[in-house]
């Protein structure tokens, strides 16, 4: 019977490390950032029609900006160029 | 009150369930992982959350866990318990992190097509028979959705309820009767699927107690009368009958009255259950079914229970092997120092009725006919021509007709005068 507590308690355990494996892969909660976020920012107002690179409060996703410039639209930039272009900004506007 | 075995059978069958519904969570994991990888994303690379890849994640997990403790058997009530919740509340978290994923305003959840999985994950709890189930896991998703509800409220601002279905069809607002549909759709499905469980419950417990009986009755019938009964498509009552070409053996213990003196009433049981042991497979394997244990003797029919073509034939070969099987048998119970015994038989064929005798309460399949008593007659008549086994001329004439192909020629004892039968009969010595 002991066997089967240790066995038991090694599958709870694999259980619980799994699941903060997929937390720490899959969201950013546990202070995890995959590299894309590491080297990369997001920059406003920079982006020509049809070239955003994703999510605003208006569509879901990539190439849906519908005109240049738009300050809701962003894309994704080197860390620490979007201030260095003109207009670029760190936050939606 | 349950028996053990039957309660045993029951386990059996819902552990089937708990493995059964794990392959079927598992399947779609597999399934939605594919339709994942292969979609186009919907979201940024460096969104907070990955909610597709994380729900299936940590699904499979759960399932793999559950399936740990249900494949060696310890899935307990507390554990079970713990899996249905685990699952639905992980299904909902799932759901209610699409407007992290999608850095939206929550009230995007509401709208999230998942909630169908929702019914998936209820009713596959009816798998497993147990209604307590269902409602747990009802429950848990009427309770889960509410919080979303509330969290949608409570993060964006009652600002957005709307009463227009097509403003909140086409913006991101708040339909109070929508959010009501579901968490109404939810408990129906809940406690339908429930209802529907406790009346099968009642016809699963009733039909695996009948099988069970079943079981029990048909070790006392022949295997092919025991399926003629519960196959039946008519209630069986006493008189009916059909008339049937038969072949007719009789088969009957020499020298047991003399063995019986010197065994014990135990010792006894397993010496006859040796020799019938012996025999009955035999003639099972020649298509014969035995239709009564006489004591010592056994009454069996080629071709009675179901016609056949090749009756005579099945019961001369049968005979012949039993006469095989019984010299054997004779020589190891004289190595082993018990009594010697030897088997007589008679055999006989013609027009026999099949059919059921008795009163309402207890009924009997039984071969009635000419055949039946001078297959008995010629059993004992035996003696009188000093052979162990002999069958009528017109069995083995028939015999050869059917493909019946012996290695010797039987002896033939013409006009031999058995008793009680009034007209003399031809004979053949079979062994």
């Amino acid at each position: 019977m002991a066997k089967r507590v240790i066995q038991n308690t090694a599958i709870i355990l694999a259980a619980i490390a799994a699941a903060i494996a997929a937390l720490r892969v899959h969201t950013d909660w546990l202070d995890h950032h995959p590299d894309e976020v590491r080297t990369r920012e997001r920059c406003y107002s920079i982006t020509r029609a049809g070239k955003n690179d994703c999510a605003t409060h208006i569509h879901s996703c990539a190439a849906q900006a519908e005109r240049d410039r738009d300050p809701r639209e962003w894309m994704m930039v080197p860390k620490g160029t979007c201030l260095k272009i003109a207009g670029g900004k760190q936050q939606a506007s | 009150m349950i028996p053990e075995r039957i309660a045993q059978d029951l386990i059996r069958q819902q552990h089937r369930s708990e493995l059964l519904v794990t392959a079927v969570q598992l399947c779609v994991i597999f399934l939605l992982s594919i339709v994942y990888y292969v979609a186009p994303r919907g979201y940024t690379a460096d969104a907070p959350v990955h909610s597709a890849p994380l729900g299936l994640s940590l699904f499979a997990i759960l399932v793999l866990f559950r399936l740990w403790f249900a494949y060696t058997r310890q899935l307990n009530a507390f554990w079970l318990g713990f899996s249905v919740v685990a699952e639905m509340a992980l299904l909902l978290f799932t759901i209610w992190t699409y407007h992290l994923q999608f850095e939206e305003m929550a009230s995007i959840n509401l709208k999230n097509t998942h909630i169908a999985y929702v019914f998936v994950l209820i009713a596959l709890r009816a798998l497993r028979f147990e209604p307590l189930w269902v409602i747990l896991s009802g429950l848990t998703a009427a309770l889960g959705w509410s919080l979303i509800v509330w969290h949608t409220l409570y993060s964006v601002g009652t600002n957005i309820i709307t009463w227009d279905y097509v403003t909140y069809a086409s913006t991101r607002s708040f339909h109070p009767g929508s959010e009501f549909d579901k968490v109404l759709a939810i408990l129906l499905v809940t406690f339908i699927i429930a209802a529907v469980l406790k009346r099968a419950r009642n016809t699963l417990f009733k039909a695996v107690t009948q099988t069970h009986a079943a079981r029990d009755l048909a070790r006392f019938f022949d295997s092919g009368i025991a399926t003629k009964i519960t196959q039946a498509e008519k209630y069986l009552l006493a008189g009916q009958g059909e008339i049937r070409h038969a072949a007719i053996l009789f088969t009957d213990l020499r020298g047991f009255t003399k063995a019986s003196a010197l065994l014990s009433p135990s010792e006894l049981i397993a010496f006859l259950g040796e020799y019938q042991h012996l025999l009955v497979p035999i003639i099972q394997k020649h298509g014969g079914n035995i239709d009564k244990f006489m004591g010592d003797g056994i009454l069996a029919s080629f071709g009675a229970v179901s016609p056949t073509t090749t009756y005579a034939a099945n019961a001369l070969a049968a005979v012949d092997s039993i006469m095989e099987a019984v010299e054997i048998w004779s020589k190891d119970l004289q190595q082993r120092g018990r009594p010697v015994v030897s088997v007589g038989a008679g055999l006989a064929v013609g027009e026999v009725v099949f059919g059921i005798i008795g009163n309402e309460d207890r009924l009997e399949y039984t071969v009635i006919g000419e055949a039946v008593n001078l297959a008995a007659k010629l059993e004992k008549h035996n003696k009188a021509e000093n052979v162990k086994a002999l069958a009528t001329l017109t069995t083995l004439e028939l015999a050869e007709q059917q493909g019946y192909a012996h290695g010797t020629d039987k002896e033939k004892r013409y006009g031999r005068c058995v008793a009680g039968v009034s007209e003399p009969v031809d004979l053949i010595v079979i062994a």
